[in-house]
């Protein structure tokens, strides 16, 4: 069948109960009602804390062919996933589903955990490192589901991802089970993306470092929905968590690129009084939020609120009183984290509240501007943050979805090349985010103006930026690079990329390169 | 070609190490109006043949949009730089930037070199000997297209330490512009060293063109927007150089001998250098017409 | 031209290439050894440029290894023909 960005995507998927097109950005309207963990009870002078992550998953009561979920808070320094699957698979439980809400590292030891059967689907990771490769090998019976920041939530409290038993890791947890990501040797600030598997696992044990006497000053995760506390020596690698402030780029390329940004911003009027911002962590994105700092601070205007993955910068505008307040999913480095800590206008939010788009309201729809990166985009604006060019899962989607059919101005800001591979293309290898969500694409060699926007176009013309088509961008990309041999697939689909509605927008095939390797 | 080289516009001349391929096949992106691929200081005695075929290939075979492609050779005195004359040639860049230009026979020599091959020359002065010959350098043959002033070396030959204000300059810039402008060719400034410090590179620039310069070097793209928003004119002198041009071409047409505007009089100068504001705006996109 | 002794030319950093040529066995033809980060898509493409370069400087006996970190065609022609020169005597 085929999805309304032209795309053709198969009737039926293995592992997959109904495949609904996408349609539209908000054409799917659901029905029914949220999906809801177990009734419990905890009675007086029973405790929470259990002495050993063994006896935890045992109380846990987790069996073959069980869900288990993670948080990626604790990025490349989280040591809780993989102690917990080493567990498991001496405890010698087997067929398990996996769950993360992101990036995290993928040691040797997870891959022979899937080679020996005891990871044999995941539902929604990131697929860094060995573990893209792996699924791209056919490692897997199933193929992996992707979803977004937004569809994660979603999918959870819709029960179409069914977990029974979230694994928390906590930089800081009292003895009946309030958890915070401020405190503690191994912090990390928000723990917004664990707040929905808080909510609707089955069982949810969180795993901690720092475990403190009852009652915890400020509560990320209550103890109504917490099951057991283990204490362990070390949940983390702190110099990979948080790291130091991140640094602004000095690449004269990526300025290049953030100018052009902070123009096509100005020129399309939604620098105002009251204004909503979203921007990464890359280079471009830090370097676009310190010439915005110095136009906010020309122009005397005054925003409303920021949001998306918080650093240093990010709390600096609001420490100078250029924005209200900020909205932190994911706190990126130790200045966020402690100012997330001690500043009440720096606000810790759940991904559902973020991003999902069959709740009461979601934050992305009063965004005006969000700066996105991209692996590659299309001539019809279709982009790729999911599969390399050799057609391999390497990354994941994050808000990218989300915020671009949120905000008021989705701007893609990217080199036109990445390497030698183009980024700006005929045909995109994965459609993660549909083009009709995407406004305008920046590079180094022009700036291209999505055709459905011709208010954008007219605005964009006045202010002498460099417009170029989206087609000359392209060919300006091959002429510097040759065209780079598109990848192979087999029939075989080992990931399924759905929309943040839980529509099927794309999937991805296994390259021929990998099979057999 | 040889000859329109004189005119061109150079508000910023950007230097490029020629031994670096992601930094070469990058540096069209950042407006300068020349591109000077390096094959002197920014590399290694070692590597200087490999550079070579780079920026040869680099000139070849990239697209490098409108600006001009120059190359700064070793010393036409050194065996180096009679290699790259030798190499580069074939690639037949617009103009080889020539350092340590000290005597009009350096430029004759390398003139009969280059025999028919359609390459002008850019000497920098910067030596104590080089500032003082400005003017037989300038006037000793027409593929000379500029002069421009080298800050480093002259200070380093003077002896002098080098200062943010950069006073121990001052004389020996002045002369270069003067001898240039002398010679009937344009006058261009010395690079700007310290990359980070935005409001200096502004204060020397400004500098450079109170004293008669037409354009810059610049070390790093991110002193180029600079460099070119500081050559480009106010829109009030764009209005009134269309304003001078405009009365000046109806008198001309309707024969009249005295052209005046509110009251001062158009001659050949004040027409020259309404000229020269419209070539600027032009160069900075001003004067409408394509978005490119 | 001709190959007479090991010559490397290039770098290791990004965009660039670091080619490595040695002198074959008369005979022996061409070996091309490709390592690069974008095999996939332009491993074809990069042969080709080395294979006309060869061709073009008339080189018949060599074994050129080629670590390649996305250098564009201009860039793998340029560090070919350098490492070509230093390992060669003019004929």
């Amino acid at each position: 069948m085929k999805v309304a960005t032209g795309r053709q995507i198969p009737d039926q998927i293995p592992g997959r109960r109904e495949v609904r097109p996408y349609a539209g950005p908000f054409a799917f309207v659901p029905t029914g009602v949220k999906a809801a963990p177990p009734l419990s009870m905890v009675r007086p002078g029973e405790k929470k804390v259990v002495d050993s992550l063994r006896e935890a998953i045992r109380l846990a009561g987790l069996k073959d062919g069980m869900t288990i979920s993670f948080h990626h808070h604790l990025r490349f320094g989280d040591h809780v996933i993989n102690m917990v699957l080493d567990t498991i698979a001496e405890m010698g439980i087997k067929d398990l589903t996996f769950t993360a809400t992101g990036h995290h590292p993928v040691p040797e030891s997870f891959i022979k955990h899937m080679e020996d059967g005891v990871i044999t689907r995941i539902e929604h990771a990131v697929l860094v490192d060995q573990l893209g490769v792996a699924v791209a090998r056919g490692l897997l019976k199933e193929p992996v589901t992707i979803r977004s920041h937004g569809g994660r939530p979603r999918a959870i409290e819709a029960g179409e991802l069914p977990i029974d038993v979230a694994f928390i890791a906590a930089p800081t947890a009292d003895t009946y089970g309030n958890l915070n990501g401020i405190d503690g040797p191994s912090h990390c600030g928000s723990l917004g993306y664990a707040v929905a598997d808080a909510q609707y696992a089955k069982c949810v044990v969180a795993v901690t470092d720092n475990l403190v006497p009852y009652p915890l000053r400020y509560i990320s995760i209550p103890q109504t929905n917490v099951d057991y506390v283990v204490p362990v020596s070390k949940i983390g690698d702190p110099t990979k968590i948080a790291t130091g402030a991140i640094r602004k780029t000095s690449n004269p390329r990526d300025i290049l690129i953030a100018q052009q940004i902070i123009k096509v911003m100005e020129a399309s009027g939604l620098v105002q009084p009251r204004f909503s911002f979203q921007a990464g962590t890359g280079g471009v994105s830090l370097a676009v939020t310190q010439f915005l700092t110095e136009i906010m601070q020309q122009r005397d205007i005054r925003g409303s609120f920021l949001m998306g993955g918080i650093t240093g910068s990010t709390v600096g505008l609001l420490e100078k009183g250029l924005f209200d307040i900020i909205f932190d999913v994911q706190s990126f480095d130790l200045d966020a984290v402690a100012s997330l800590g001690r500043n009440p206008n720096h606000c810790e939010v759940s991904a559902s509240f973020y991003a999902n788009p069959h709740n009461k309201g979601c934050v992305v729809n009063l965004l005006d501007v969000v700066i996105l990166s991209a692996l590659e985009v299309d001539t019809k604006f279709n982009v790729n943050v999911l599969t390399g060019s050799d057609g391999v899962m390497r990354t994941g989607p994050g808000g990218h979805q989300d915020t671009a059919a949120g905000s008021k101005l989705t701007i893609i800001g990217t080199p036109l090349l990445h390497g030698r591979i183009p980024a700006i293309v005929d045909d995109v290898v994965t459609v993660v985010t549909p083009g009709e969500t995407v406004d305008v694409v920046v590079t180094e060699y022009g700036v291209a103006v999505n055709p459905l926007r011709q208010d954008l176009i007219d605005r964009m013309k006045d202010a002498r930026l460099p417009l170029a088509s989206i087609e000359d961008l392209k060919l300006k990309a091959e002429k510097l690079a040759g065209k780079p041999k598109a990848p192979e697939f087999t029939d075989q689909i080992v990931g399924v990329v759905e929309y943040r509605d839980g529509s099927v927008i794309d999937v991805v095939r296994q390259p021929r390169s990998w099979v057999d390797r | 070609m040889t000859a329109n080289g004189r005119g061109r516009i150079r508000r910023s001349m950007l230097f490029v190490p020629g031994n670096n391929p992601s930094m070469i096949q990058t540096c069209p992106i950042y407006g300068a109006d020349s591109i000077i691929l390096d094959l002197e200081d920014s590399v290694a005695v070692s590597q200087k043949d490999a550079a070579r075929r780079l920026v040869v290939h680099a000139i070849l075979e990239l697209d490098f949009g409108g600006a001009e492609i120059a190359v700064r050779i070793n010393s036409p005195l050194t065996e180096e730089g009679q290699k790259d004359i030798e190499t580069l040639m074939e690639a037949a860049p617009s103009v080889f930037v020539v350092p340590k230009v000290e005597s009009a026979e350096e430029i004759l020599d390398l003139d009969s070199k280059l025999s028919a091959v359609p390459i002008g020359l850019l000497p920098i002065l910067e030596t104590p000997k080089g500032v003082l010959h400005g003017e037989e350098i300038a006037s000793s043959c027409p593929r000379v297209w500029a002069l421009s002033f080298g800050a480093e070396d002259y200070a380093t030959a003077m002896g002098v330490e080098r200062t943010r204000a950069g006073r121990e300059l001052f004389t020996a810039r002045s002369l270069v512009a003067m001898q240039a402008k002398a010679s009937g060719v344009a006058a261009l400034d010395t690079v700007f060293a310290d990359v980070n410090d935005e409001e200096g590179l502004r204060n020397d620039t400004k500098e450079a063109i109170s004293l008669g310069f037409e354009g810059k070097y610049a070390i790093s793209p991110r002193q180029v927007g600079i460099i070119n928003d500081l050559f480009t004119p106010q829109p009030a002198e764009i209005e009134k150089a269309k304003q001078i041009l405009e009365t000046y071409r109806s008198g001309v047409e309707r024969g009249i001998g005295a052209i005046a505007l509110d009251g001062r009089m158009i001659d050949a100068p004040v027409v020259q250098r309404a000229e020269r504001v419209l070539a600027l705006a032009q160069a900075a996109g001003l004067l409408g017409g394509g978005m490119e | 031209m001709n190959v007479v002794r090991n010559a490397q030319a290039g770098t290791l950093e990004s965009s660039d290439a670091l080619v490595i040529v040695a002198p074959g066995k008369p005979g022996s033809g061409l070996h091309i050894e490709i390592n690069s980060i974008v095999e996939e898509q332009f491993g074809d493409q990069i042969r080709r440029v080395v294979e006309e370069t060869i061709d073009r400087l008339g080189i018949r006996d060599v074994r050129i290894t080629i670590q390649d970190r996305g250098a564009l065609d201009y860039c793998l022609r340029a560090r070919l023909e350098a490492a070509l020169n230093r390992a060669s005597v003019v004929d």
